[in-house]
């Protein structure tokens, strides 16, 4: 520890605290003139990743997932969330992305529409941003396949804003089907 | 002179022989005739008192069987018979037959009157023509008297009346019948010549021995060989062996007789009183003259006189004729002895003494042998006194260089010394540094002895600093404990944290979905958020500084470690240090006694310096006493040439 503990420290410390946190809002409070998209922010094998705030109900721990015999691949399990049992998806199977211990999935953001509930995991929940609309870019001609179907632009930041309606509507993440 | 000297041996040795010759003699013939006298007196009186008592107990037994006799004859029935029916000749032939048989002179049966009832008398004894009972009435009366008094068998003493041819007893006893009635008195008389027979002849006794009988009247009672037969009864003999005889005294004694004789008498008396009840008694004596009895010896008291004087005639002469052997030559010795005195030594010894094997023959050859040499001696005597002479003046020249190298002698002994007291003041020198040596060690053992103590402090000091660097380590490793906990603290403040950042994500959802009512609590949401990725980053830095304080621990432990083994180390060295002390404090030691050593050995060697000094002082006396001894020695020569001299002068005098 290069400095000791004294009042006179604490003060300080507690001073540049409060200006730091004084900053952020002022800046937003700027910000707010434009159109922006409120977006959850997380990370899903290192990489930044958000989805519209819209979307999401709510973020929990992961816990309990029970896996589910005779399903895809990206269907990690269902989970029991206050007496309701919801699916949950590992998007990185589904987007490719690197998998393993090393980028661990402790959290589970729950999106929901008027009729679909569904759990994507998530390795870190970085935080929500105000997305001004015109920085956002459309995807690059280099992602195709199922990125670009669930993409819905890139910020200037590099996070990979992801389509939450295409998510909970696509036909092709839900499993029905019937056992023979 | 020494003729005189020579007579006189002579006379010596004939005197001596015959003294000496003359005493065992006459003591051994002394002891001799008084040892055979002693011997044949006691011979002869056991003799005579041996013979006495034989006749002794002849007569009583004859006395006795009289008695018994009468008393038999009393009690038979025949006899009580005959006088109960008054056929008193119906008595007659057993009477003559006890007459016969016993040689009895008379037997009679009397009444108790005194009536003569019967007599029967011997074949040879009647006394002529008369019968008995005349003869001896006065006797018979006395015997009836005594039984009819005593009322048992009497004896009476031996009598001889006026009328009466013989000497005669009698023996008498009353006759009872059955019913014991006195009937009659039996009386035996009995011839004195029955007693005499006993004591008659000499045999085994020789010429002179008698035995015989002598009453209580000291009257003889039966013959001698001196006496006629007519001085029986008559003779009166009171001497000493017949009073002791008649009072019952028994013995042996050397006394004159009645007939003023020296004779051995054996004495003895016959007890009548106590035997046969009389009261009379006699006494029995045998003798033998003293002339015969000791006779023998007499003859050898001569024959003892007679061998002594001849045997001394003889060792007189012996010891004459050997003293003359003897003085002879030892005078013919003296001749030469005196010829030799005066330096003659040209006379001879005469050969028949020299011829002679005996002690003389020896010494006058051994004499002669040894003039002989006497004579060459002197021959030689003369000739070494003139090599004397030379030699003398030999050791005159030896003794002056003697002197010369004495004198030399005594310079290189001062030198000697000299250099004695120099070796004794350099070992002084050593003596006194070994000293201070030994005093410097004893020092450096104390020094050393202090170290060790000082060594010894430091490793208990050292071994204080291990346990506490063992604390230090323990407390390190606890404080190691203690940051794991801590960690765990912060693990569980980051994990709040992340929930908090989710919750104020959530917060922020569910303000997003309130619209424009929820903006107010998103903005609150957003301020919990920046809280909790504060306290997020709070984490990491309290995680960062956890990290350096278990770097900082861990490096601690390692340093303690190394403070231990240090320590460790430090132990080691101490105790090396402590052992290269004790080495050194024995080094010291050694160093000290070794000083010590010196010391002594410097010391002995100043008192074997001493000593030497001494002696070199002693040297030098000696040499100063050699050189008087030289002076004395150079005197003493010249007197011996003059000695050499006189002894040629008297060596010159003798003829040779």
């Amino acid at each position: 520890m290069p400095n000791k503990e004294t009042p006179q420290n604490t003060r300080e410390v507690l001073q540049s605290r409060a200006k730091a946190l004084a900053k952020p809002v002022h800046r937003q409070e700027t910000a707010e003139a434009e159109e922006t998209i409120e977006t959850l922010t997380f990370l899903m094998a290192d990489e930044d990743f958000g989805v519209e705030l819209r979307f999401v109900r709510a973020i929990l721990p992961l816990k309990q997932l029970t896996p589910i015999p005779g399903v895809p691949a990206h269907i990690s399990g269902v989970i029991n969330v206050r007496g309701e049992i919801l699916s949950v998806m590992d998007l990185r199977l589904l987007f490719e992305l690197k998998s393993g211990a090393a980028a661990a999935s402790p959290y589970v953001m729950l999106l929901s529409s008027p009729d679909m509930v569904f759990g994507i995991q998530a390795q870190k929940i970085t935080g929500i941003q105000h997305i001004p609309i015109n920085t956002l870019q459309p995807g690059l001609p280099t992602i195709t396949g199922v990125r670009e179907k669930y993409l819905k632009g890139l910020t200037d930041s590099g996070m990979a804003l992801l389509d939450g309606e295409k998510l909970l509507t696509d036909e092709d993440l839900l499993v029905y089907q019937t056992t023979d | 002179m020494l003729r005189w000297y020579s007579k006189r041996i002579m006379a010596k040795l004939t005197t001596q022989f015959f003294i000496v010759g003359l005493i065992p003699l006459v003591l051994l013939g002394g002891i001799t005739y008084f040892y055979s006298r002693s011997v044949i007196e006691a011979k002869a009186f056991n003799h005579l008192s041996a013979i006495n008592d034989i006749k002794k107990q002849q007569i009583e037994q004859f006395l006795d069987s009289g008695m018994k006799n009468l008393e038999a004859l009393s009690r038979s029935q025949q006899l009580q018979n005959a006088l109960a029916h008054k056929a008193y000749r119906e008595m007659s032939p057993l009477l003559q037959y006890f007459v016969k048989i016993f040689d009895y002179r008379h037997i009679y049966l009397l009444s108790n009157t005194g009536a003569l009832l019967h007599e029967v008398s011997g074949q040879n004894n009647k006394e002529g023509s008369k019968p008995g009972a005349e003869v001896y009435t006065d006797a018979l009366t006395r015997i009836r008297k005594a039984v009819q008094k005593a009322d048992a068998q009497v004896m009476s003493d031996i009598i001889q009346p006026e009328n009466a041819a013989h000497a005669s007893m009698f023996m008498g006893t009353p006759v009872y019948d059955n019913a014991g009635n006195q009937l009659a008195l039996l009386i035996f008389q009995i011839d004195a010549a029955q007693i005499n027979d006993f004591l008659k002849g000499s045999s085994g006794l020789g010429k002179t021995g008698r035995t015989y009988l002598v009453g209580s009247d000291y009257l003889l009672r039966s013959q001698t060989y001196s006496l006629d037969k007519s001085e029986s009864l008559k003779k009166k003999i009171q001497t000493m062996a017949v009073e002791q005889g008649i009072n019952n005294k028994g013995g042996t004694q050397r006394i004159t007789d009645y007939r003023n004789t020296a004779v051995l008498s054996a004495y003895e008396g016959l007890n009548m009183k106590e035997r046969f009840g009389t009261d009379f008694n006699w006494a029995i004596i045998s003798q033998i003259d003293a002339s015969e009895a000791l006779g023998m010896l007499n003859r050898l008291g001569l024959n003892i006189v007679w061998t002594i004087l001849v045997l001394m005639v003889l060792i007189g002469a012996v010891g004459y004729f050997q003293s003359r052997v003897l003085a002879r030559p030892i005078r013919s010795l003296s001749y030469h002895i005196m010829a030799i005195d005066e330096g003659n030594f040209t006379m001879e010894m005469p050969e028949d003494y020299k011829s002679r094997g005996d002690e003389i023959g020896m010494l006058v050859k051994s004499f002669a042998k040894t003039a002989k040499k006497f004579q060459q001696q002197i021959k030689q005597l003369s000739k070494s006194t003139r090599q004397l002479l030379t030699s003398t003046s030999q050791i005159s020249t030896t003794a002056s260089q003697l002197a010369t190298s004495a004198s030399e002698t005594s310079s290189s002994i001062s030198e000697v010394t000299t250099t004695v007291e120099e070796v004794k003041q350099t070992s002084q020198l050593a003596s006194d540094k070994a000293e201070h040596v030994y005093k410097s060690s004893e020092n450096t053992s104390k020094i050393s002895l202090a170290g060790k103590q000082a060594t010894e402090n430091t490793t208990a000091g050292i071994n204080r600093i291990k346990e506490e660097m063992n604390d230090i380590a323990e407390s390190t490793i606890k404080l190691s404990e203690q940051t794991k906990s801590i960690e765990e603290i912060i693990n569980t403040v980051s994990d709040i944290a992340d929930q908090s950042n989710i919750l104020s994500v959530n917060a922020s959802i569910e303000a997003a979905k309130a619209g424009e009512q929820g903006k107010g609590f998103a903005v609150v949401a957003q301020e919990v958020k920046s809280l909790a990725d504060q306290s997020k980053e709070a984490t990491t830095q309290v995680r960062a500084i956890l990290g350096d304080i278990q770097q900082a621990t861990s490096t601690a432990v390692m340093a303690t470690e190394r403070g231990s083994k240090t320590v460790e180390e430090a132990i080691e060295l101490a105790e090396q240090s402590g052992v290269a002390i004790e080495r050194l404090e024995r080094q010291v030691n050694e160093s000290s006694d070794s000083a010590s050593q010196i010391m002594a050995s410097n010391q002995q060697q100043l008192s074997g310096m001493d000593q030497l000094s001494q002696a070199m002082e002693s040297i030098n006396d000696a040499t100063q006493q050699n050189l008087d001894g030289v002076k004395q020695l150079e005197e003493a020569i010249k007197g011996l040439e003059e000695f050499a001299q006189t002894i040629r002068e008297i060596i010159s005098r003798y003829k040779v």
